[in-house]
């Protein structure tokens, strides 16, 4: 990871360690990260410099200002994976909510509950994949799904709530559906439904 | 005779056809829902006395208002004709089977749950307390295996008791977390205020208002002051998701779902989880990347070789068989009525009902027989699961590979299998693609006029056109249809022995109510047509066509003959072509272009009679005469447009 890359990063895992009410400092997110606590620690730097973080006695804080710059970075994140299937589109993009309406044709009432699942995340963005990266025989937790209204409805009626582990069973060759098991039945989803769902592996 | 009426709720694939069948027997018909292309089920029972009316509601997993399955069993059971529900749930799937137990109980309505399949639940080493569970709920809970009839007498003892008032019925109330329970308080307060059908449990509207149900939100904005009780929810609503990010809807299920959990844990243990080994080597087999597709090209080549091997023998001899007797009616008709009424009789109506036969008898109850044997296995969602990503491309279902593959033999069960489709919205993208299948029968008009006498690449091309077609139809109906298109969602259940008797009243019924609806539409147009030819119509008629026939398509006159006789079975376009022209070497009075527009304009336009009769049974009339008018449509404009250019070109 580059210094630019790890910044953001830095931000989740500083969210994340006071959530679970640890004091984040350099070696802590640095292992957090899997990095050099010589790279974090430039990194940091720079971070302070842009005022996204403030350092009191050796640990971080988030600045509102490195709060929104996060929520950005999981926004261009979830956007690349679920929507664009992990290709860099979102660099040329400058009016977002546009950009979710016109081409993704999310709702404004949808958008809402986008952010606010994404504000509420608990953990780093990058955790989350599309249920279709989990190979037969892997387990996830179901953290959202996106889509139309009516989709997203019908998986929580068949069992796909949020918070509930599946099983991948088997899937089908090129881009076919993908068999789940979930509360003790089978269900066969179509791929691009499943590409949406995001779920945390276990 | 006291009577009752019992309706059976439940998900797909729990057995519930099957319950229905054990019940009822051979005493049932099958119609749709009015206004509706769902299947309504509906037999009689008697029973210690009682006459019961058994009403099979559509297979659901739930009841919102997003299919109009959904809204179909919920309007039934919210409209209180049925004095007592029954829940068919699944044992071996507890967990996923009582979320529409969930809705049953808010709907309030008397219930009785059969918890069926608790053998093959025990081979999956599933145990179910039903005492434990029906003490929960509040109603009777009766362990059942319907495959083999085991626990059905008791399932309808305790019917009748709950009836009677011996046995409690109605459920207990479920309450939902604080969160939830007390903004539902709220809502229920101002709801009761309203002047609102009286049918509806006011817990229950309160619970669909606040998850935005589109028809409930219609139905209480519509009263006095209900638009603010509206207003009021849409606040609650947003505030919950708000707190949850996530949509009302989600929410509300989730929260349902925590019930069941905490309701499964406990009444279910799990002993042992082993699966019988043939079961999973043929779950294997049968969705293998490689093997699978094999698999499945064989089971549908053996299906269509099979419906038409059986179906073009059984078809033949009848044809064989019927042709003494005929011209005997004819011998026996003529002394009794003036020549030209008995023609009309015995050509028309009799040839029309033999007709109908050769293509019922045959074609049709072979299919279902195999068609029902593919479903109550549980073949059809792996077919499905393995061919979904093909048909996606076209705007179809997985599901939707076995009616189209059908299509390419005969339209007629092609359109009557449209029905394994789960919403109202795909059997009608489905229907409306199936009718454009270059049928047996057509492919002997491309083939015996534009392959014999123009060339094999220009008969492909004909093919090529009507795919097309196809495909501009298709899409058009996916944009023009109501709904959402949803991605797959399918439950994959486990195999299973599919019961013989469950199987053969399958056919029986569903034969049975095809014969009614189509017979009658074949025996009319084919009198009909029969009249013109006897009574000397048909001149007049050929001369009142020619600018249609002429004119826009650039046919010799005698060609709307054939074109005709060609509405009655597409493949006496041909025969009737050669009679009207008096010659079958079209080539000597028929151009090219002119051959070449007759074979495309008797391949799309309107679809045979049969097949209409079946778009009739399965869609109603509205939709069929739609069908049947935009094919007309696009055959006449593709034909003009072909005259046209042919004439630019000098063929």
């Amino acid at each position: 990871m580059s210094e630019v890359d790890i910044v953001p990063c830095a931000l989740e895992v500083i969210v994340a360690l006071r959530r679970r009410g640890l004091t984040p400092n350099d070696v802590l997110i640095a292992k957090e990260l899997d990095e050099s606590p010589y790279k974090v620690k430039r990194a940091m730097e720079e971070a302070v410099k842009q005022g996204l973080v403030e350092r009191k006695n050796g640990s971080y804080e988030v600045t509102e200002e490195g709060f929104k710059h996060m929520l950005k970075h999981r926004e261009l994140y979830v956007h690349d994976v679920f929507f664009h299937g992990s290709d860099r589109w979102s660099r040329v993009v400058t009016d977002w909510g546009r950009h979710w309406r016109r081409r993704h044709g999310l709702t404004g009432n949808f958008l809402r509950n986008f952010y606010r699942v994404l504000a509420d995340l608990d953990g780093r963005v990058e955790e989350l994949i599309p249920l279709t990266e989990l190979k037969p025989g892997e387990r996830g937790v179901v953290v959202s799904a996106a889509g139309g209204y009516g989709a997203v409805r019908r998986l929580a009626e068949m069992g796909l709530t949020p918070g509930i582990q599946v099983l991948v069973v088997r899937k089908a060759p090129l881009r076919g559906p993908i068999e789940v098991e979930v509360r003790g039945t089978r269900l066969a989803l179509g791929f691009g439904l499943a590409s949406r769902i995001a779920v945390k592996r276990v | 005779m006291k009577r009752l009426t019992i309706a059976l709720a439940g998900n797909a694939n729990v057995g519930k056809s099957c319950v229905f069948n054990q019940l009822t027997g051979l005493n049932q018909t099958i119609g749709n829902w009015p206004g509706k292309t769902v299947e309504k089920a509906e037999g009689t029972l008697y029973f210690q006395g009682y006459r019961i009316k058994v009403i099979d509601l559509p297979g659901t997993y739930s009841l919102s208002a997003y299919s109009a399955e959904e809204v179909v069993a919920r309007d039934f059971i919210a409209s209180r004709e049925a004095d007592v529900v029954i829940d068919i749930v699944d044992a071996s799937a507890l967990e996923r089977n009582l979320y529409l137990t969930l809705q049953l109980v808010e709907l309030e309505t008397p219930l009785v749950v059969a918890l069926n399949q608790v053998d093959m639940a025990e081979k999956k080493g599933i145990v179910i307390d039903h005492e434990k569970l029906s003490e929960i709920l509040g109603v009777p809970v009766v362990p059942t295996v319907a495959v083999t009839g085991v626990g059905l007498k008791e399932l309808l003892q305790a019917v009748v008791d709950v009836a009677e008032g011996k046995r409690p019925g109605k459920p207990k109330r479920i309450l939902y977390g604080r969160e939830i329970e007390e903004r539902l308080r709220a809502l229920e307060r101002e709801v009761e205020g309203l002047n609102l059908p009286r049918k509806y449990p006011s817990r229950w509207l309160s619970i669909k208002l606040l998850e935005l149900d589109p028809l409930v939100v219609d139905l209480v904005s519509r009263v006095e002051g209900g638009r603010r009780v509206v207003e009021l929810a849409e606040e609650i609503a947003r505030e919950l998701e708000d707190m949850h990010g996530e949509p009302i809807g989600v929410i509300m299920a989730a929260e349902r779902y925590s019930k069941i959990t905490r309701m499964v844990s406990e009444v279910q243990r799990i002993i042992a989880p082993p699966r019988v080994k043939w079961e999973r080597y043929l779950e294997s087999l049968t969705t293998h990347p490689v093997l699978g597709y094999i698999i499945l090209a064989a089971v549908l080549a053996g299906m269509l070789s099979f419906v038409f091997y059986v179906g073009g023998l059984a078809s033949a001899s009848i044809e064989e068989g019927t042709a003494p007797l005929l011209e005997l009616a004819e011998e026996l008709l003529k002394q009794a009525l003036p020549q030209e009424v008995a023609s009309v009789v015995v050509n028309g109506a009799l040839v029309g009902l033999v007709a109908g036969l050769t293509v019922v008898l045959p074609y049709i109850i072979p299919f279902h027989i195999i068609l029902s044997l593919l479903e109550d296995s549980g073949y059809l969602p792996r077919a499905a699961y393995l061919t979904d990503n093909l048909m996606h491309k076209v705007g179809l279902h997985g599901k939707a590979l076995i009616p189209i593959l059908l299509g390419f033999g005969c339209n007629v069960p092609a359109c009557v299998g449209c029905r394994i489709l789960e919403t109202d919205r795909e059997r009608c993208l489905c229907g409306f693609a199936t009718v454009l299948i270059p049928c047996a029968a057509r492919t002997i008009v491309i083939l015996g006029v534009v392959g014999r006498f123009i060339g094999i690449a220009a008969a492909l091309s004909i093919y090529l056109v009507d795919f097309a077609v196809m495909l501009l139809i298709t899409r058009l109906a996916y944009k023009a249809l109501p709904g959402e298109p949803v991605g797959l969602i399918m439950e994959i259940p486990p195999y299973r022995r599919p019961s013989l008797r469950s199987l053969l009243s399958k056919t029986w019924v569903r034969t049975r109510e095809f014969i009614v609806i189509a017979f009658p539409i074949i025996i009319v147009a084919s009198t009909f047509l029969e009249a013109l030819n006897s009574f000397n119509l048909v001149e007049p008629v050929i001369s009142v066509m020619e600018p249609f026939t002429s004119g826009l398509l650039g046919l010799p006159a005698q060609a709307i003959v054939p074109l005709l006789f060609g509405f009655l079975r597409k493949e006496l376009a041909v025969v009737m072509l050669a009679d009207a022209l008096g010659t079958t070497d079209f080539s000597q009075v028929m151009s090219m272009g002119q051959m070449y527009t007759f074979a495309l304009v008797v391949t799309l336009y309107i679809p045979c009679v049969a097949t209409l009769a079946a778009l009739v049974k399965e869609f109603g009339w509205r939709r069929a005469i739609t069908i049947a008018l935009l094919t007309i449509a696009v055959a006449s404009a593709l034909g003009g447009l072909l005259h046209l250019a042919f004439y630019l070109v000098g063929v």
